[in-house]
């Protein structure tokens, strides 16, 4: 069945996609250049990601083998603000720079110069976004992976706080936002060559895969392996560090401990923790000044600020996900007896704890609350945790494979969709009926992937 | 406490030269802003210009206190404000000129 992508929320620089820069209080379909209304580009099976920064959006899309090739291949589109090069050379370019007014608010595909770093046989696997960034990982296509080049990260736009990875800042004219210039031929190629496990580079011991990325406001981790015979892992960090949200958990502050002896910014990638092969990491989740590390065997490594109590969370057998906003932490829990439920600590200001209360016990702030869902989901699975800056989107699965949405949090701009611009206290099921593939959330922004034709109920 | 979305030490805040202010980001994807010259005359709460929200910005006036703020420089940055706005205006009526299928040819023409 046909696909199409719907957004609702934050809008001013047209980062939603649909044609015009109002805000949204409702799921609207996303609009692409030069494709039907409402449709996604010809031939696109599926979204494998919705990335979002302050006021840009970037998707990306599968697409099956073209005609007498072996390979899926993937797009990238974008929309919003790309001034500061956040969304690529091409896009400041073609968008910004300008003479004619060019809009920002329907979906692009977005080009990049790889024939010019020899990177034409490469796919887009993974993209993350920052506040004014936007990170790729790029991968060899297997028909070329006989090479010996491995996984490549390229980080796009500002880089006030070492956000880019790529060491000291460029000088001022090249990064400046009303001078306006650009370098169409250049890429950032974030290097992790410096980077050591057990004393010796991570790059000597195979061939650098990324696993995954996570990036928030002004700092990024990456999940990194090398595949050669150890199969050795970490995660490293850049960007923002003053409070210890890219440190080793052991250097990591106590939560009374004043941040500002640490640095305040890693501008190339630092070691953060290393990869037990038996116990490998199976989640990275950033908020803004926090990180949060899941692994296989649950355990939970949180670094960073916690002045919101936003660290104030453990694993534990049940954990199945973690994810974060700017100021909480949230995981996903199964129990045998329960069934799916989550745990939420952090920052509660606008409900964003989903508990149906504003006001917290001392305990409540101690050990994190029960976001309330109504008991008849208890049969259901929860599929996808998806934090936004200040509001969350559960999808759940229903045992007759019914797929819902539930959200909750700070709703100022329309972002939960439900026609209205009141918060949230506790979830609130959004009114799709059927056919929720997935779903992700932004800067006051909510992303739902369904099939064509879902009709949204329950909305005048 | 309540009143504040959140409370941000002036070390987590960026310096934007151009538009002489301290920022920092608003869940909305605008920014929190405060000029240096508001933080010398002892204020401290940063507003975003798009939403409801806002910040108390945690710092030591007496960092401030040596800020010029002679008319001069108020001048200047109220003229560069302006200039700004009037780009603006000139995008947004251009764009309001025309309907929605223009700009989209406008745009697939140039890309
Ligand atoms: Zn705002």
């Amino acid at each position: 069945m046909p696909l199409q992508l719907l957004s609702s929320g934050s809008n001013a620089h047209g980062q939603l996609g649909h044609s015009q820069n109002e805000d949204s209080n409702t799921f609207i379909p996303c609009n692409f250049l030069g494709i039907p209304k409402g449709e996604l580009p010809a031939g696109a099976v599926g979204i494998s990601q919705v990335a979002t920064g302050a006021n840009h959006s970037v998707v990306l899309l599968n697409f099956s083998p073209l005609d007498g090739q072996a390979e899926p291949y993937t797009e990238l589109w974008g929309c919003g603000d790309g001034r500061a090069g956040q969304l690529g050379e091409w896009y400041k370019k073609g968008v910004h720079l300008n003479s004619k007014p060019t809009r920002t608010d329907v979906f692009r595909k977005l080009q990049f110069p790889l024939k010019e770093y020899d990177l034409e046989n490469y796919q887009c696997k993974l993209v993350a976004a920052g506040w004014e960034t936007t990170y790729l990982v790029l991968s060899p296509s297997s028909n070329v992976r006989s090479g010996s080049r491995g996984d490549i990260v390229i980080s796009m736009g500002s880089d006030d706080w070492g956000d880019l990875g790529i060491g000291p800042a460029k000088p001022q004219p090249e990064r400046s936002k009303t001078a306006m210039t650009y370098t169409p031929s250049h890429l950032n190629v974030v290097s992790f060559d410096s980077i050591l496990i057990d004393g010796s580079p991570l790059s000597s011991q195979g061939l650098l895969k990324v696993d995954s990325l996570a990036a928030n406001q002004h700092h990024v981790l990456a999940h990194l392996r090398a595949e050669g015979p150890e199969r050795n892992g970490c995660v490293v960090g850049w960007g923002a560090a003053r409070h210890g949200q890219i440190s080793p958990p052991a250097t990591a502050s106590p939560p009374s401990a004043v941040p500002s002896k640490r640095p305040s910014v890693f501008d190339t990638p630092r070691f953060i923790c290393v990869e037990d092969p038996d116990d490998p990491f199976v989640k990275c989740a950033v908020g803004s000044q926090h990180s949060a590390l899941l692994k296989a065997s649950r355990t939970l490594i949180c670094l960073g600020s916690n002045r919101k109590g936003q660290l104030n969370v453990l694993g534990s057998s049940r954990t199945r996900t973690v994810d974060c906003t700017w100021n909480g932490t949230f995981t996903s829990t199964f129990d045998e007896e329960k069934g799916y439920g989550m745990r939420a600590t952090g920052s509660n200001t606008h409900g964003q704890l989903g508990s149906g209360s504003l006001e917290l016990s001392a305990q409540e702030s101690a050990d994190g609350v029960r976001p309330v869902f109504p008991e008849r989901l208890r049969q259901s699975k929860l599929s996808k945790l998806a934090c936004g800056t200040e509001h969350v989107l559960t999808l759940w699965e229903t045992p007759d494979s019914h797929r819902e949405v539930w959200a909750w949090g700070w709703n100022e701009h329309g972002n939960l969709g439900l026609g209205t611009t009141q918060d949230a206290h506790s979830p609130v099921r959004i009114p799709i009926s059927t056919g929720v593939r997935d779903v992700w959330a932004g800067s006051g922004t909510s992303w739902i992937v369904c099939d064509t034709g879902s009709p949204i109920v329950g909305l005048e | 406490m309540g009143a504040y979305y959140d409370e941000i030490e002036i070390e987590d805040m960026t310096w934007d030269e151009e538009k002489r202010v301290y920022h920092y980001p608003c869940p909305c994807g605008d920014r929190f802003e405060i000029s240096k010259k508001q933080l010398k005359e002892y204020e401290d709460i940063a507003t975003c210009p798009s939403c409801s929200l806002i910040i108390r910005v945690i710092y030591d006036p007496l960092d401030y206190e040596d800020e010029p703020s002679d008319d001069e420089d108020d001048e200047e940055e109220e003229e560069e404000e302006e200039a700004e706005e009037s780009d603006d205006d000139q995008f947004e009526d251009a764009l309001e000129k025309l309907t929605l299928d223009d700009k989209l040819t406008v745009v697939a023409a140039v890309v």
